[in-house]
């Protein structure tokens, strides 16, 4: 069931959060259970034979966790880290058989010239969140950070649908004190208003501007798929309407979980913040996919030694943890070198820092400084994007020759007349002013739109700002445009009414499925 | 509104958001711009539906089975243009609904799960089954053809963005009317009196014969000047017809009439075939189809008929170059001037007037007198071609330059 769809908005919604504030009012933990079998059903909307493999990873975390507890109390560290190994094997074989099997029979076809194959395996939805979070988890009860030990605040932390099934990556130390505490169990109109608003602006996002933008990134990308030479222009226009796209469709995603979540009281974690006004790629990284960032920089980046072995060994481990994490995205070569290209990104920028300080540049670098870094970090995502987005690497590569001007420049033929003599200059400089099937002059208005929304407006938290809208959200210290700081006044209640009518209008133009979906 | 009134604020959002959804659905649900629910059209509002041919293939199949006709009629745009639903035979003289399911552009496998669309969802009586002679008739996994005839639509057609702009440029497109793309039964209305049909046709033709090897204007002229190529009948190459099989399987000891018609074409669109040597096949696949028809009819009360309308005739060979044409929009897609025609044929309407089984318009296809029809319909050709030089020049100015044998070479003479 998608968060973009009727059923969804009209029907389970309300349903589940009605009967769990009627349950509620009786027993939290019958409404607890509720929530939890709500989810469950909610996951099994997509493929009901899948809810036996999350319950089954559920009960088998829980247990080992229990296990792992216990042997800590009875101090013996020892076993407790061998149930450790075991959980974090068991996770990471479940979640390498269903997602990387293909992957990796194939690879090892290739290399060895064997014949070896296996019956195409279906991902199940949201194996790869949960199987993180369970993994967190283990982690920190080993660790001795673990608190609680209620297997169905446990459950509802794993399966809670908000979050099940493209995150954000939860942990569980943010998210079950929220399910034990009273509050969360008694009905408040703060919440439902901040929550409705801040999903009707997450649906806002996805079904008119990332699905809006969709069909001109698909374009240009399936024909670089089917080998077709894609002008300057064409190249462009593709890319950055990926880029648009996926920060849109995962922007409203995120805010659309965050908004549901909070209807029923418990705040998650930010997971997305203005990446794109990242003034580097570290600063990118701080602010797209925050969870993840985390997960991997707290049970990946450190554990392999982060910066306390020396400056190369650093190096080492932030590709290491980069190219896991692309890994982590997708069972394709376009994923790892997504995820090298980050981190070799993110070594550049650390040695910079690092010559800067040696040399001692400390100043900041002023207004004009910050929008060159801007544009660069920007920059340097749109291109690593293109790998992300390619079903091939031939398919990339062509983009990116695309893009670099192999192929020269096509302009649609009505410019031509329309710019007069500038036009007639470009022809002689080798333009050629011809009407391409990879690009629509509509794309421009998708992008200057799209660019000044994502570099010129407040986020949804910033607009939120005054109302707690995310747990970790850090109010900027010097706040702009304080007008579109929401309030629940009529006036932004009417401009709300526009935003959700308008979200739900669009819904109806073809459900789509979101892009972290796969993952 | 106070400024901490969130309950206040909740209401008007939720309240505000289903009003405007509920105003727009109504909105949309009375000016019905495809005719998706069926509302009666009213001159000056929504009469005019300018709309209705972007979203065919998701509004047939629900006023299909809302409505239940007694009679259908399938196909491609062919027979979505040249069959009219209101034709007697098929409405039992006004007495019962029938429907044109036509859909422009569907190739074998879209209507195939058409026809067993209409099988599973209606009780009709009468089937129209129009197709192009083609060696194969495959049976198909209609699973996602299925899917998307039985999908729940009626939330697009209220509230999506595409419904909203039909609805307004329905409202805007009363006065002056444009023209309709469809009548209430269905039947694409596409164009009349094109004064560009030749262009089209050159066009047509340029695309298909242009790179074709195979095709010659000297193999056209041998084909009228040489002895009539004796017609090859051999059945030991295999043809799939496992899709012929299912729709016998499906009709048979259900009371329905179904017509499969192969579809006719205007002269020059026929004689493209004998430029490039495929005459012959449309014959074999005939012979095919009706030799399996016979072997495996379908139980009583069900009735199978495969039909060929082909011919040389002046019903056939409109000129295409002045624009009005009574019979053809062009030269594969005939008017229902003709397929009204092909309607009586079929049905039996007019027996009296009733021409020869054999050498008449229209030819109900069985294995055995097949050969027979062959030799008269070349003898037809034939005759019609050399008495008609004005026929030969049309198909001369059609067929591109390199096809032809000489590039100056249009005359009748040089047959």
């Amino acid at each position: 069931m998608l968060f973009n769809s009727y059923t969804f908005i009209l029907g389970y919604l309300p349903i589940t959060f009605l009967v769990f504030f009627a349950l509620a009012q009786k027993s939290h933990k019958i409404a607890a259970v509720w929530l939890m079998l709500a989810s469950l059903f909610f996951y099994g909307w997509w493929g009901p034979q899948y809810i036996l493999l999350l319950a089954a990873s559920i009960l088998v975390n829980f247990g080992i966790g229990l296990g792992i507890q216990r042997r800590l109390r009875a101090d013996r560290p020892r076993q407790a880290k061998g149930m450790l190994v075991l959980g974090i094997t068991v996770n990471l074989l479940l979640l390498g058989y269903f997602k990387y099997s293909n992957f990796f029979i194939h690879n090892f076809n290739f290399v060895l010239g064997t014949n070896w194959g296996i019956d195409d395996i279906i991902l199940p939805l949201g194996i790869s969140f949960y199987t993180f979070t369970q993994i967190a988890y283990l982690v920190d009860t080993a660790q001795g950070k673990v608190r609680e030990y209620n297997f169905v605040h446990y459950a509802l932390f794993v399966t809670y649908f908000p979050h099940l099934i493209a995150g954000p990556i939860l942990h569980h130390a943010e998210m079950m004190p929220q399910f034990a505490r009273p509050e969360t169990y008694r009905m408040r109109w703060g919440n439902i208003a901040v929550g409705l608003t801040i999903f009707f602006i997450g649906l806002f996002k996805k079904t008119v501007l990332a699905d809006g933008i969709a069909t001109y990134s698909s374009i240009v990308f399936d024909a670089a798929a089917a080998g077709t030479a894609l002008p300057f222009l064409d190249a462009w226009g593709g890319a950055l309407a990926y880029t648009l796209r996926l920060y849109f469709d995962f922007s409203g995603y995120c805010d659309m979980a965050i908004g549901i979540s909070r209807l029923f009281g418990i705040n998650l974690p930010l997971n997305f913040d203005s990446p794109y006004k990242a003034e580097n790629i570290s600063d990118f990284w701080r602010r797209w996919h925050m969870t993840l960032s985390r997960f991997l920089r707290e049970y990946l980046y450190i554990p392999l030694g982060g910066n306390r072995k020396g400056g190369a060994r650093r190096y080492v481990n932030l590709l290491v943890t980069m190219l896991l994490g692309g890994l982590w995205h997708g069972a394709n070569w376009t994923f790892v070198i997504w995820g090298g290209l980050h981190g070799l990104y993110l070594v550049v920028n650390h040695a910079w820092q690092s010559f800067r300080q040696r040399l001692g540049w400390n100043q900041e670098g002023g207004r004009a400084g910050r929008i060159v870094a801007q544009a660069l970090t920007f920059l340097a995502v749109v291109v690593a994007w293109v790998f992300f987005r390619a079903t091939s690497i031939d398919a990339a590569l062509i983009v990116l020759k695309g893009m670099a001007g192999f192929n020269g420049i096509e302009m649609p033929f009505k410019w031509l007349a329309k710019w007069g003599a500038a036009g007639n200059w470009l022809l002689l400089h080798g333009v050629r002013f011809h009407d391409s099937p990879t690009f629509a002059s509509g794309l421009l208005y998708w992008i200057v739109g799209g660019l000044a929304i994502v570099w010129l407006a407040p986020n949804t938290q910033q607009i939120m700002e005054w109302f707690d809208p995310a747990l970790n959200y850090r109010p900027e210290p010097r706040p702009s445009m304080l007008w579109l700081r929401w309030r629940p006044t009529m006036r932004w209640a009417l401009a709300s009414v526009v935003v959700a009518y308008f979200g739900m209008l669009y819904m109806s133009s073809g459900f789509s499925e979101f892009i972290y979906f796969q993952f | 509104m106070n400024k901490a009134n969130f309950k206040g604020y909740s209401r008007v959002l939720l309240i505000g958001a289903a009003l405007l959804l509920g105003i727009t659905a109504t909105f949309n649900r009375v000016v019905d711009p495809f005719q998706y629910f069926g509302n009666p059209r009213i001159s000056g509002f929504n009469a005019v539906k300018s709309k209705l041919r972007y979203f065919e293939r998701e509004v047939k199949p629900v006023v299909v089975k809302r409505e239940q006709p007694e009679a259908v009629i399938l196909g491609s745009s062919i027979a979505d243009i040249g069959f009219e639903p209101l034709h007697p035979a098929l409405t039992r003289d006004g007495q019962a609904t029938s429907y044109n399911f036509g859909l422009a552009g569907a190739p074998w496998k879209e209507n195939l799960c058409t026809l067993e669309y209409v099988l599973a969802n209606t009780d009709a009586k009468r089937i129209v089954f129009g197709m192009v002679a083609q060696p194969t008739m495959p049976v198909e996994d209609c699973t996602q053809n299925f899917a998307a005839m039985n999908k729940d639509r009626l939330l697009e057609v209220l509230v999506s963005p595409q419904v909203i702009q039909s609805s307004l440029e329905t409202l805007r497109n009363q006065s002056p009317p444009v023209p309709q793309t469809h009548t209430p039964e269905g039947r694409y209305l596409y164009f009349r009196n094109d004064p560009r049909v030749e262009d089209r046709a050159r066009a047509f033709f340029e695309a298909n014969l242009r790179g074709n090897t195979t095709c010659s204007e000297d193999r056209l002229r041998h084909s009228l000047d040489g002895p009539t190529e004796p017609l090859a009948l051999d059945t030991s190459t295999p043809s799939d017809l496992s899709g012929l099989a299912r729709i016998l399987t499906q009709v048979s000891g259900r009371d329905i009439q179904l017509r499969i018609v192969l579809y006719p074409y205007h002269v020059v669109g026929a004689e493209a075939d004998y430029l490039c040597d495929k005459a012959q096949q449309r014959w074999f696949v005939m012979y095919r189809m009706a030799r399996y028809i016979e072997q495996h009819p379908p139980a009583p009360p069900a009735s199978v008929e495969l039909w060929d309308f082909q011919g040389y005739g002046s019903l056939f060979a409109e000129p295409l170059g002045g624009g009005v044409l009574t019979y053809w929009q062009d030269t594969i897609h005939f008017n229902p001037e003709l397929g009204d025609r092909m309607l009586d044929a079929m049905f039996g309407v007019d027996e009296k007037n009733a021409s020869d089984p054999l050498t008449g318009f229209g030819y109900r296809v069985d294995s055995v007198t097949l050969t027979t029809r062959y030799q008269w319909l070349m003898d037809q050709r034939r005759t019609f071609l050399h008495t008609h030089p004005e026929t030969w020049d049309m198909l001369m100015r059609l067929i591109p330059p390199e096809v032809q044998r000489s590039q100056t070479t249009t005359k009748f003479e040089g047959l």
